[in-house]
């Protein structure tokens, strides 16, 4: 057992040493070729992000531009991060348009370089979240590699969303990128959205009010981020019930009292317990089959204890060789007297 | 067992007598080995019911423990009962083996029976 346990290591150990080696290598070649891409790309290598200490976005030249149908479009100017000084009023028709340009500032300096945001959203929130059962509306800002950011929104677009809640909206300004920048969050200030109501006598307007409230019931009530679940404890079952100890003992006595019956009708019976064999050899061999078969009783016994099933069946194969030729010699020696016995008779 | 013979007098015994009698043949006409492996299957008879006892009283808790002791006294007194067959004199027709011979097989049935039960006893 414990050379295969040794062999099975070894081979174990050169496996493990296989695979270090081959993935040594091939971490090697891989860094040689990254070495000779880095080089030549280099010269066309775009601003880094990741090596640079942290720094700040800078939004400039934001404008938020309302054209109402048939009116002259009214642009206002904001400075980030200051709010709408009065909020906006958005009517059917109406088309809004949000433009911006992004910078990055390196930490301690003025100048910074242009960036497109990797990710841009527009989100209107209502302002009375209970009565709100569409919840956010989000649209995603266009954006060149120069930095400008912009957003043509067409009100009728949403107008079904709009119509379901209409009322005051807070607009917020999502920017995101990737490295060590604080992120942004700008809010524009309150939108008041003067839409009409879903018309509750409309067909349609009602199927679909049906249809969005049959998914949200499908969809469960909106989780607000990720929660940890209530931790899992594992759940001991009570014990089984169990007797006193006097009891079990006592009762172990009274199923070993047939022991007794048994003595007592084997007695009665007439056995004969001296009829030992006359020869030395046959008295031997006697001895030693009761021994073996006591043997594996006791190894039975180990074997609820301590042993494993192949430890046993490999102990009992070693047992089971002296028992069968002890037996042998014994029980014909036991056979050769019945014979004579019968013959003398 | 050994057979019955019928009471000597016409009017019905007690059945005291008759159970008397059944002894006393039983006794007479069965040969000491075998009797010895009566004696030895009214052991496990006894030792089995007086498990199915304890079960009754207790419960069945320890169950592989139960079900391998009782299945042991069971499966022992199969043997013990082919055991008395084969070394029976009277059953012997055609077959040409010594008790000997069944006694080893006895052993080794046993043997195996011990093996199944210490596995399952848990």
């Amino acid at each position: 057992m414990a050379r295969i346990r040794l062999l099975r290591a070894c081979a174990l150990l050169f496996a493990l040493l296989c695979f270090i080696v081959s993935v040594t290598e091939a971490a090697k070649s891989k860094d040689a070729k990254s070495v000779k891409k880095v080089k030549k790309a280099k010269k066309a290598a775009e601003p880094s992000v990741d090596v640079e200490g942290p720094r700040t976005l800078k939004l400039s030249d934001f404008t938020v531009t309302v054209r109402h149908s048939g009116e002259e479009a009214t642009t206002h100017t904001l400075a980030y991060p200051k709010p709408l000084a009065k909020p906006l009023t958005v009517r059917p028709g109406d088309s809004l348009r949000l433009a911006f340009q992004l910078d990055v500032v390196p930490e301690g300096k003025a100048e910074g370089k242009a960036l497109r945001a990797h990710q841009a959203f527009i989100v209107f929130r209502p302002a009375n979240s209970n009565a709100s059962p569409d919840g956010e509306l989000v649209q995603v800002l266009e954006s060149t590699p120069n930095g400008k950011h912009r957003i043509e929104l067409i009100a009728n677009r949403f107008a079904k969303y709009f119509s379901r809640q209409p009322g005051d909206f807070n607009v917020d300004v999502l920017l995101g990128v990737f490295g060590n920048v604080q992120p942004v969050r700008y809010p524009l200030g309150t939108f008041h959205v003067d839409f009409p109501p879903a018309d509750l006598t409309d067909r349609t307007v009602v199927e679909d009010l049906a249809k969005r409230a049959k998914q949200r019931a499908l969809e469960g009530p909106a989780d607000d981020g990720f929660m940890a679940l209530p931790e899992i404890e594992h759940q001991f079952r009570p014990d089984d019930k169990m007797p006193p100890v006097t009891f079990s003992l006592g009762f172990s006595a009274v199923v070993l009292s047939p022991w007794f019956v048994l003595v007592t009708l084997w007695k009665l019976a007439g056995a004969n317990p001296a009829n030992l064999p006359s020869s030395p050899v046959a008295l031997l061999a006697h001895g030693t089959f009761l021994s073996c078969l006591a043997g594996f009783l006791g190894l039975f016994y180990l074997y609820w204890t301590q042993l494993r099933l192949l430890q046993t069946i490999s102990y009992g194969a070693i047992l089971a060789v002296v028992t069968v030729l002890s037996g042998r010699v014994a029980l014909s020696d036991i056979a050769h007297r019945r014979v004579k016995a019968t013959k003398k008779e | 067992m050994a057979s019955k013979k019928p009471a000597v007098s016409s009017a019905a015994p007690p059945p005291a007598a008759l159970l008397s009698q059944l002894w006393t043949n039983y006794r007479a006409e069965t040969g000491v080995r075998l009797q010895l492996v009566d004696a030895y299957m009214v052991f496990l008879l006894l030792t089995g019911i007086l498990q199915f006892v304890h079960v009754v009283l207790v419960g069945t808790f320890p169950y592989n423990a139960f079900i391998s002791g009782f299945a042991s006294t069971v499966g022992a007194f199969v043997f013990a009962a082919a055991l008395r067959v084969q070394t029976n004199p009277k059953n012997r027709q055609g077959r040409d083996f010594s008790p000997e011979r069944a006694f080893a097989d006895f052993i080794f049935c046993n043997l195996v029976l011990f093996l199944a039960v210490t596995n399952f006893i848990g």
